[in-house]
C-alpha cells in the first residue's frame, strides 16, 4: 500500500478512489487473460500474481471467484495511485454460487480472516486433509 | 507442492465470496484509519474492529478517522464511508452485502466527497491563483 509521493501520505480522496477501484476491477485487465481465468477448467492459479477487482471476480466472472487472501499488502497501485488486486495465490473458482465446504482448515491473513470461516475448523477435515 | 501449501489450497473449499467480503470490510477500515488490521499494543493486539466499535458508539468520527488527514475529509462522507465498511463486517456472511452493492454505495460516497466544498489545500491554491488574477482589477 505503500505510495511514494511527496508527503509519502495517501490522501482521503486517494484512499477513496483506492476502495472503489479495489472493487470494481478489471479496466485495464486485458480480455483474453479473464478468458482464461475464468474458463472452466480453471482450478487455482497458487503463484500467479494478476490483478483484477473484487466485483468482477464475484459477478463478472462465470464461475465466481474468491480471491481469499485480501489485504492491504495485496493491493497494488499504479503510478497514478491506481489500485488493483494482486496476488491470487489462494484463490478459488466454484462450479456454482452455492458450492463450497469441502476441506475446513483456515487460510487467508491474521486480521482479514473472516470468523464465520475460522469457526468451521473441524478436526476430522484437518486429519482428513493430513493423512490423505 | 509442500504438505502445508496442499492443504492451504484444500482449505479454499469453505471460502465464498462474503469471506471476501470480510476481508474488504477489514481493507476498508484500514483506509480510513490508518490502523493495522492487528493493533499492537501494551496486552497484546486488539483487533481494528474492537478499536473502532467504542468510537462509533461515542460517534466519535474525528478518533476514527486517520490524524495524517489533518481535517481535510468530509465528515459525512467519512461516516458513509465507515458504515459501508462495518456493513462487510457482521460474524455471519449471511448477514453481508455482495460486491456489488458495496461498489455503488463506495461511489455515491466517492461522489458525495467530490461535490463537498474543495479541500483546505484546493482553497488555498484557488486563492493564489484568483489573488494574481484580480489584482489589475483591484488597483
Amino acid at each position: 500500500m505503500a505510495a511514494e509521493n511527496s508527503t509519502n501520505m495517501l490522501n482521503w480522496r486517494a484512499r477513496l478512489q483506492i476502495a472503489v477501484d479495489a472493487a470494481q476491477g478489471m479496466t485495464l485487465v486485458p480480455e483474453s487473460f479473464f478468458l482464461h481465468f475464468c474458463s472452466a477448467n480453471f482450478v487455482g492459479l497458487t503463484g500467479i500474481i494478476e490483478l483484477a477487482g473484487l466485483e468482477y471476480l464475484h459477478n463478472g466472472c462465470r464461475p465466481p471467484i474468491v480471491h481469499g487472501d485480501l489485504k492491504s499488502s495485496n493491493i497494488l497501485l499504479t503510478e497514478n495511485l491506481q489500485a488493483k488486486i494482486a496476488d491470487f495465490g489462494l484463490s478459488k473458482a466454484f462450479a456454482n454460487e452455492e458450492d463450497s465446504h469441502v476441506i475446513t482448515i483456515p487460510a487467508g491473513t491474521p486480521g482479514y480472516i473472516d470468523p464465520e470461516y475460522v469457526f468451521k475448523l473441524n478436526v476430522n477435515h484437518l486429519s482428513q486433509c493430513l493423512f490423505s | 507442492m509442500s504438505l502445508y501449501s496442499v492443504c492451504r489450497f484444500r482449505a479454499l473449499g469453505n471460502l465464498n465470496k462474503k469471506s471476501d467480503v470480510y476481508s474488504f470490510g477489514i481493507l476498508l477500515c484500514e483506509l480510513i484509519t490508518g490502523q493495522p488490521p492487528l493493533i499492537r499494543g501494551h496486552q497484546g493486539h486488539t483487533h481494528i474492529l474492537q478499536w473502532v466499535s467504542p468510537l462509533v458508539e461515542r460517534g466519535d468520527i474525528q478518533s476514527i478517522i486517520d490524524p495524517r488527514f489533518q481535517g481535510e475529509f468530509n465528515t459525512n462522507c467519512a461516516w458513509k464511508a465507515l458504515e459501508i465498511a462495518l456493513s462487510c463486517v457482521p460474524p455471519t456472511s449471511r448477514k453481508r452485502p455482495d460486491m456489488s452493492d458495496i461498489l455503488r454505495e463506495l461511489k455515491e460516497c466517492q461522489a458525495m466527497e467530490m461535490s463537498s466544498k474543495m479541500s483546505m489545500h484546493d482553497s488555498v491554491e484557488m486563492n493564489l491563483v484568483l489573488g494574481t488574477d484580480m489584482a489589475p482589477n483591484l488597483r
